[in-house]
């Protein structure tokens, strides 16, 4: 009686420790109860000197036959107690179930949900510096891109630039030409002159002479007046190409700075943005290495649970060992014996699954929390 | 094509437990409350990979199931790691003699639990 009385409260102790509150509860109140009972009997049943002091002498046989009275009525009893704290056990055992089970349900949402919000560790950093980089240089290429077409624009107005700078090379041609011809205007109204005078001095047969030397002095004249017209035209159009160039190469010079100042701001942008995503990036795995944190801390509190396990085998265990117990005191009692040692030992160890099981009914220390193995047989 | 592991076992937060650490490493996973619903499952299933199963079980006990498992014609190659809360050397004899490839004692960390089915997973 003893013997069952500390290895229930042991056994009932274990389950506690080891994390089964409700059900562990549920039985340290029940087995306190079945270990009063069957302690205040057995002691007084041994104190009145058991079975074989029943038998013992006249007075006393009266005695242990009140008693064996007491005792058959207190066994349907003790049978009715043992079957309602099983039937206990066993609701607390359904509920402690049902409870772990959704929150392990609700561990496995909350795994999920960080899975989906830090994604796959093993990658994660890499594939962004990867991704950061990539649109970094896909921002730049693009930028550069936009100067590319800037700076061949303005290649191309340089080239147009160079023929209209060729065109007012050639106006210098033509304003030496305008004055050949107004040269060429003056020698022909001397000669044409000449011809006049020489005409006179021929007399009548001049006249005819005369007439063409007239003429031709009018038509260098003409010439002459032909040939400053071109060479004011000429001066013109060189003065609005001279004009035109001096712009053109302001603007040339302009847009050479604008080009320089436009690259300088693209790197600016390029270093500011880059700036900014390694910061967004740094965040990011910050937050990534929180979440790892907290999904390795909520896969711990799944391994936990495995202890319920082994609290639900042991609470299995003592719920048959409670019946088996109550069946074989039943029995020692019909029979008029105390129940062997061993047979007792066998009855409350019958079932052990768990070394903290096989612990207590050796009497070694409990190790209430086993960690986890870590160690696997292969066959 | 994700490969398929049997849990057998009757404690429904073990499976869980189990469950979530196969299906996070990306195996797809069939339950059964007991060795019957065992031999029940690997009759539904195309094709079963591996087992895991418990030891102590009501109706049908792993190393009964495990033995019957191995005297199937279409399923005797599947290999079995038992995980139960059993470490005496006479029990892991007895999984061994039924055909058991490897033996784990609950509580077992995923990792490991992980590190044994790619060592024994069929192809």
């Amino acid at each position: 009686m003893q013997i069952f009385g500390v290895v229930a409260w042991l056994a009932a102790g274990g389950a506690l420790a080891a994390g089964g509150i409700t059900a562990a509860w549920v039985l340290w109140l029940g087995l306190a109860a079945v270990s009063a009972v069957t302690a205040v009997t057995a002691t007084g049943w041994l104190q009145r000197g058991g079975m074989s002091g029943l038998r013992a002498t006249g007075s006393q046989a009266a005695r242990s036959g009140a008693n064996a009275a007491i005792v058959g009525e207190l066994l349907p009893r003790f049978d009715l107690a043992t079957r309602t704290w099983t039937t206990h056990l066993g609701t607390a055992q359904t509920q402690m179930r049902e409870a772990i089970d959704q929150l392990l349900g609700s561990f496995d949402d909350i795994l999920r949900e960080l899975d989906a919000l830090i994604g796959v560790p093993e990658n994660k950093a890499g594939a962004n510096d990867e991704s950061r980089a990539a649109v970094l240089t896909q921002c730049e290429d693009q930028l550069r891109q936009i100067l590319g077409n800037f700076e061949g624009f303005v290649r191309s107005r340089d080239e147009v630039l160079n023929t209209v700078r060729s065109l007012s090379d050639a106006s210098g041609g033509l304003r030496v030409m305008a004055e050949d011809v107004s040269n060429l205007a003056r020698q022909t109204n001397l000669l044409s002159l000449n011809a006049a005078i020489e005409a006179a001095r021929a007399g009548p047969s001049g006249r005819g002479f005369a007439v063409v030397a007239g003429e031709v002095r009018r038509l260098s004249e003409e010439s002459g007046q032909t040939g400053r017209r071109i060479g004011g035209q000429v001066e013109q159009f060189s003065q609005t190409m001279r004009q035109a160039m001096a712009q053109a190469t302001k603007s040339a010079e302009a847009d050479t700075l604008t080009i320089h100042s436009s690259e300088a701001a693209i790197n600016q942008v390029v270093e500011r943005v880059d700036g900014a995503v390694k910061q967004l990036h740094q965040r990011a795995t910050e937050q990534t290495v929180q979440g790892q944190l907290i999904k390795a801390q909520v896969e711990q509190v799944l391994i936990a649970f495995q202890f319920q396990d082994r609290v639900h085998q042991i609470l299995d265990q003592l719920r048959d060992s409670m019946q088996a117990a109550t069946g074989a005191l039943q029995q020692s009692l019909a029979d008029g014996q105390m129940p062997d040692e061993q047979a007792w030992q066998d009855v409350l160890g019958t079932g052990y699954t768990t070394a903290e099981q096989r612990a207590v009914s050796s009497g070694t220390p409990v190790n209430a929390s086993p960690a986890a193995n870590v160690e696997t047989t292969f066959f | 094509m994700a490969k398929t592991i049997l849990i057998v076992d009757d404690s429904s937060s073990l499976r869980t437990v189990v469950r979530m650490s196969l299906t996070r490493a990306g195996y797809d996973v069939i339950e059964a409350g007991d060795g019957k619903e065992g031999l029940k499952a690997l009759e539904g299933a195309a094709k079963v990979h591996l087992i895991v199963s418990d030891v102590n079980m009501p109706n049908m006990d792993g190393i009964t199931f495990v033995t019957q498992v191995k005297q199937h014609p279409r399923h005797k190659f599947v290999p079995v790691i038992m995980l139960t809360t059993e470490g005496q050397d006479a029990k892991k004899q007895e999984g061994r003699a039924a055909g058991a490839k490897a033996w784990m004692v609950k509580p077992f960390n995923p990792p490991q639990l992980l590190d044994a089915v790619s060592k024994l997973i069929l192809p």
